[in-house]
């Protein structure tokens, strides 16, 4: 293709050759496709994007607009990626323009672009919704022929995901030719993944290119086996193991799953090996911005060598220099490993090195598994979200704000789209008349104004545009719990941590937060003001983050692990699996183990299906429910990625009550959603979907000119909306993600189907076996659900208190 | 539960008010009614009604305790958007059918803008602190205080965290204090504050159908 020949030049002038990936999509591309690339390693991934449309851009010298939109997950990417971008620019002396529109951008910039834009903008998904809400939007966005989406293997799953799908859904409605290209690592539905990301009119392209970094490896095992304990999730009795193995030359991301995980190990580190300080950091998302973007900038330039991170490292800029990684605790997804991995030798060529720290004897296994699943390929998949109507809402407000909107047009948008297809009139109506008259009964929302129809042009419009400004400042789909920020005394912030965490410290309290110890001065305003200590604490700040369950995939290779019979590293299983096999018996992959142990507080059930956390939880629900159907009775619950455990009071005999109605998938939803739990789980959801929906507005950020009117807890409003609103589609809604997310119900489903196949055994032990011991263990720790009643819950506490008198 | 507060006999309701027997007068506060239709003028679509429920519950406490007047201290209005045609009406219907009642609101910081409209209702509309000893009735935002009086308000919505092993609660509740009685929110859309320990003070914790105290 002579079009491409400027491209070609540039390629010649650094003496490199292109992939045959990159060519085939710049082909692709000027074809008038639409796809998704998929490349293990990422490397090469942003030229092979952008090469084909600069190649067109030069084509066509005197077209003028906006052409190109490139969205990352992270703002902290459009740097980098902007460097990147701007270097065959310069050397090739091109007029091509390439800006960043995000959070970080001032706003006399961002006024500057919408006056004269760039050929290519790299933005967020939230950045780019904040510019469709903008009244001249059509006008700046009509031009653009092609959107990359970056790292979509992270956003197709999430609610991010579908934002990025309605705002394609308006850029096609402005431009029907509109080209999308997605980049993804490896996931188990590509094709879905590029199906919703060129939208469901389109067939994608799919275009796989380079080879899987090869990846070493290793876990970390102490010298001597016993001592390796069964339950717990910090790891420390490895940490001499570890500060050993590490290189204090070698720059190391040591990755653990929680923030107060990170925090602990942090200090645990830079107690033991005091002589690395300044190149030893912590970095997780509720530091403040600029600690973390230090500590970043630390590691790109080799400063810094060993980091403590979380997640909040998964993603984001390229850290050539560093050479290994460490996984502190399960990493519950095969393809989350693998990412990790590939932060380390981030160079092509380069060999990935990842050493695995398991917090106690059962990760052993789960390292088996994942070596298991690696080996034949197996990848979990990453579903799109099925028509979140909070994010639907939050779309139509934004197209309100900006030049208004279309029944007629919206409607016809959605259909192109792959998650919103299936939204029905009804639906779409109902979501109309919860923004212009409130809700359905217009005498219920006497005083309700927020998007208005004008007769004029037949578009709804915001009602004002203070509406407008609130609502722009409300756009996204990431909910923080975080509300009460902590900076020292003289207002150097250091951080955000949870209310409920700092409402049980009083003033002179110690903790640990962002690696310093901090002595609690005061709280004002929802914010807590401290000063520097030495005093020693153990107290570190909990966050309620999303809790990962171990994978489908991972938990297929871990019951087919524990009945095999000879392990690689059968020294340290052994011991584990010989006493599991004493104490009961080691299920094999037709068996289902349920252990039964009285103790005096009462009778405990151990169950172990080997499916993860969420459809445990589900499961757990479930059968308390159709056992206290046959014989009344409140049960606790301790749940495990393992197993679960119910305690019923003394003398509850499970076994003559159980039957296989227990496997019924009848009923399933009814029964669940009977369940006390559920409520709970339900409500905590809603306090998203209400946040996305623009129903509870979270304020300006570290700021509190909200109106005191304006405010109101999620609890109160799902409250008064399950009373008075029972059809709310947002209660439904909420109800359904906690069924289908939380608890993922259709994965319960083939659960279900897979026990009903399998031999039940019941052991009755005389003390926890290495499997039930985590369950008992955390249960006892009052880490632990229960489905009683309010009215249950207070008659208990009365008779409590009366005893302690 | 009953508690004898400066001599006086004085009985703490699990819906949220208390009982003054020898007086007949029944009291409660931060009732906001119309705090659903406040949040509608502001955009946010949230389903009227709870002020029916509000009133529905402070009926049948009326009948309950055959009281002979009723003081609220404060908040019984959420804000000055909140009068709309349909509060308006339900809160004519009710004290038509109460009229016969000694009422006596003392104004809260929720209802200053919305004196004018309060004036039409058969309250005995009182702007500061009312003295009745050996109590003086505050709605507890100004720092009102009287030599030998025992102060009962209402104001900051005390709630109280409960942490019995699993058991995690927040329930409404009242604070008494060596010289004060603060009332829970009487409202069914009014938040919370959770209230921290000091020196002497006690807890007295409403859930459903009872009152008991939270020791510490």
């Amino acid at each position: 293709m002579k079009i491409l020949a400027p491209v070609h030049k540039f390629f010649k002038n650094r003496a490199w050759k292109p992939f045959p990936f990159q060519e085939e999509l710049w082909k692709a591309y000027l074809n008038g496709e639409s796809g998704l690339l998929h490349l293990p390693t990422g490397s090469g991934k942003t030229y092979a994007a952008t090469m084909g449309a600069f190649a067109k851009i030069l084509s066509q010298p005197k077209k003028k607009g906006l052409k190109v939109l490139y969205l990352t997950p992270l703002r902290a990417l459009t740097r980098d990626l902007e460097l990147a971008l701007n270097e065959p620019i310069v050397q090739e002396g091109w007029s091509i323009k390439v800006e960043s529109r995000t959070g970080d951008t001032s706003v006399a910039m961002k006024k500057k672009q919408l006056k004269n834009p760039a050929d290519l903008l790299l933005t967020t998904p939230e950045s780019l919704a904040v510019l469709i809400s903008q009244p001249d939007a059509d006008e700046i966005l009509q031009t653009v022929d092609l959107v990359i989406l970056d790292e979509w293997h992270e956003l197709v799953a999430s609610k991010r995901g579908s934002l990025i799908e309605l705002g394609l859904s308006y850029l096609r409605q402005l431009n029907p030719e509109l080209q999308t290209w997605a980049l993804s690592a490896s996931i188990g539905n590509l094709e879905e993944a590029a199906q919703v990301a060129v939208g469901s009119t389109v067939i994608p392209k799919i275009i796989s290119g380079g080879v899987s970094r090869e990846l070493d490896l290793e876990i970390l095992l102490p010298e001597k086996i016993d001592g390796f304990p069964w339950a717990g999730h910090l790891g420390f009795f490895l940490k001499d193991a570890l500060v050993n193995s590490l290189d204090q030359k070698e720059s190391t991301l040591i990755f653990t799953n929680t923030r107060s995980q990170a925090e602990r190990w942090y200090n645990t580190l830079a107690e033991a090996v005091p002589e690395m300080e300044g190149e030893l950091a912590l970095h997780h998302s509720s530091m403040d911005r600029d600690e973390r973007e230090a500590v970043e900038a630390g590691v790109k330039s080799g400063d810094i060598k060993w980091v403590v991170c979380t997640s909040s490292l998964d993603l984001g800029v390229d850290f050539q220099p560093v050479e290994r990684v460490v996984q502190i605790g399960s990493p519950k997804m095969v393809a989350r490993l693998l990412q990790r991995a590939g932060r380390s030798a981030h160079r092509p060529g380069g060999k990935s090195r990842l050493l695995f720290v398991p917090t106690n004897s059962w990760e052993i296994v789960e390292l088996e598994a994942v070596k298991k699943s690696l080996a034949s390929g197996q990848i979990e998949s990453r579903r799109p979200i099925k028509k979140p109507i909070d994010v639907l809402i939050q779309h139509m407000t934004t197209l309100a704000c900006g030049p208004g909107f279309r029944m007629d047009e919206l409607w016809m948008s959605l259909q192109n789209t792959h998650s919103f297809s299936t939204v029905t009139r009804a639906e779409l109506n109902w979501c109309m008349k919860f923004l212009t008259q409130g809700g359905e009964t217009l005498k219920n929302y006497s005083q309700f104004h927020k998007v208005s129809y004008d007769e004029e042009t037949g578009r709804y419009k915001l009602a004002n545009t203070r509406m407008a400004t609130l609502h722009r400042m409300s756009i996204g789909t990431i909910v923080s719990r975080e509300s009460v920020r902590v900076s020292y005394t003289n207002q150097k912030k250091i951080g955000s941590v949870e209310e409920s965490f700092i409402s049980k410290l009083r003033k002179g309290d110690v903790f640990q937060f962002s690696g310093k110890k901090l002595e609690l001065v005061m709280i004002k305003d929802m914010h807590a003001y401290v000063k520097a200590t030495t005093r020693s604490t153990n107290t570190v700040p909990s966050w309620d983050g999303g809790r990962f369950s171990l994978s489908e995939t991972l938990s297929e290779s871990f019951r087919e692990v524990i009945s095999e019979k000879n392990h690689p590293i059968q020294q340290f299983l052994g011991p584990l699996l010989e006493a599991q096999r004493k104490r009961s018996i080691l299920p094999e992959k037709d068996t289902l183990l349920i252990e039964k142990w009285s103790s005096k507080e009462g009778e405990h059930l151990f169950v172990f299906p080997f499916e993860g956390h969420s459809v445990h939880e589900g499961l757990s629900q479930l059968w308390a429910y159709r056992f206290a159907q046959r014989k009344p009775a409140t049960f606790s619950f301790s749940i495990s990625e393992y197993g679960f455990e119910m305690m019923g009071p003394v003398g509850y005999e499970y076994e003559s009550l159980f039957d296989d109605d227990f496997f019924s998938e009848e009923n399933i939803e009814a029964e669940i959603n009977a369940s006390v739990q559920i409520s709970s789980l339900t409500q905590r959801q809603f306090r998203e979907i209400a946040s996305i929906a623009g129903l509870v507005f979270t304020g300006y950020p570290g700021s509190r000119k909200t109106g005191k009117q304006m405010q109101i807890s999620s609890s109160l409003l799902y409250d008064v909306f399950s009373k008075y609103e029972p059809n709310n589609l947002l209660i439904k809604q909420s109800y359904d993600e906690v069924l289908t997310g939380a608890l993922e119900s259709e994965r319960l489903k083939k659960t279900l189907r897979r026990l009903s196949k399998m031999k039940t055994v019941w052991k009755e032990l005389l003390y926890p076996s290495p499997l039930s011991f985590p369950l008992f263990f955390s249960m006892s720790n009052g880490n632990h659900l229960s489905n009683e009643t309010l009215e249950m819950k207070v008659a208990r506490l009365k008779k409590n208190v009366a005893k302690t008198r | 539960m009953k508690l004898e507060l400066s001599n006086e006999e004085i009985h703490l309701l699990p819906e949220k008010a208390f009982y003054w027997p020898k007086e007949k007068i029944l009291g409660l506060s931060d009732v906001h009614i119309g705090k659903a239709e406040s949040l509608q003028s502001f955009g946010i679509p949230i389903p009227s009604g709870p002020h029916l429920e509000d009133l529905a519950n402070l009926e049948k406490l009326i009948e309950k305790t055959q009281a002979k007047s009723v003081f609220v201290l404060g908040d019984w209005i959420h804000q000055k958007n909140s009068w709309s045609p349909n509060i308006l009406k339900d809160l004519d219907t009710f004290f038509n059918k109460h009229k016969n009642l000694n009422w006596t609101l003392l104004i809260g910081n929720h209802e200053r803008g919305s004196i004018e409209y309060l004036k039409k209702y058969p309250f005995k509309i009182i702007e500061d602190a009312y003295a009745k000893p050996p109590f003086l009735f505050t709605h507890g935002h100004l720092q009102a205080r009287a030599e030998n009086l025992f102060q009962i308000q209402g104001h900051i919505h005390p709630v109280i965290r409960i942490k019995e092993g699993s058991t995690r609660l927040r329930l409404p509740c009242f604070v008494l204090d060596q010289n004060s009685l603060t009332l829970p929110s009487f409202g069914s859309l009014t938040g919370g504050y959770e209230v921290s320990h000091q020196k002497n003070r006690r807890f007295f914790a409403t859930a459903e159908k009872t009152v008991f105290e939270v020791p510490y």
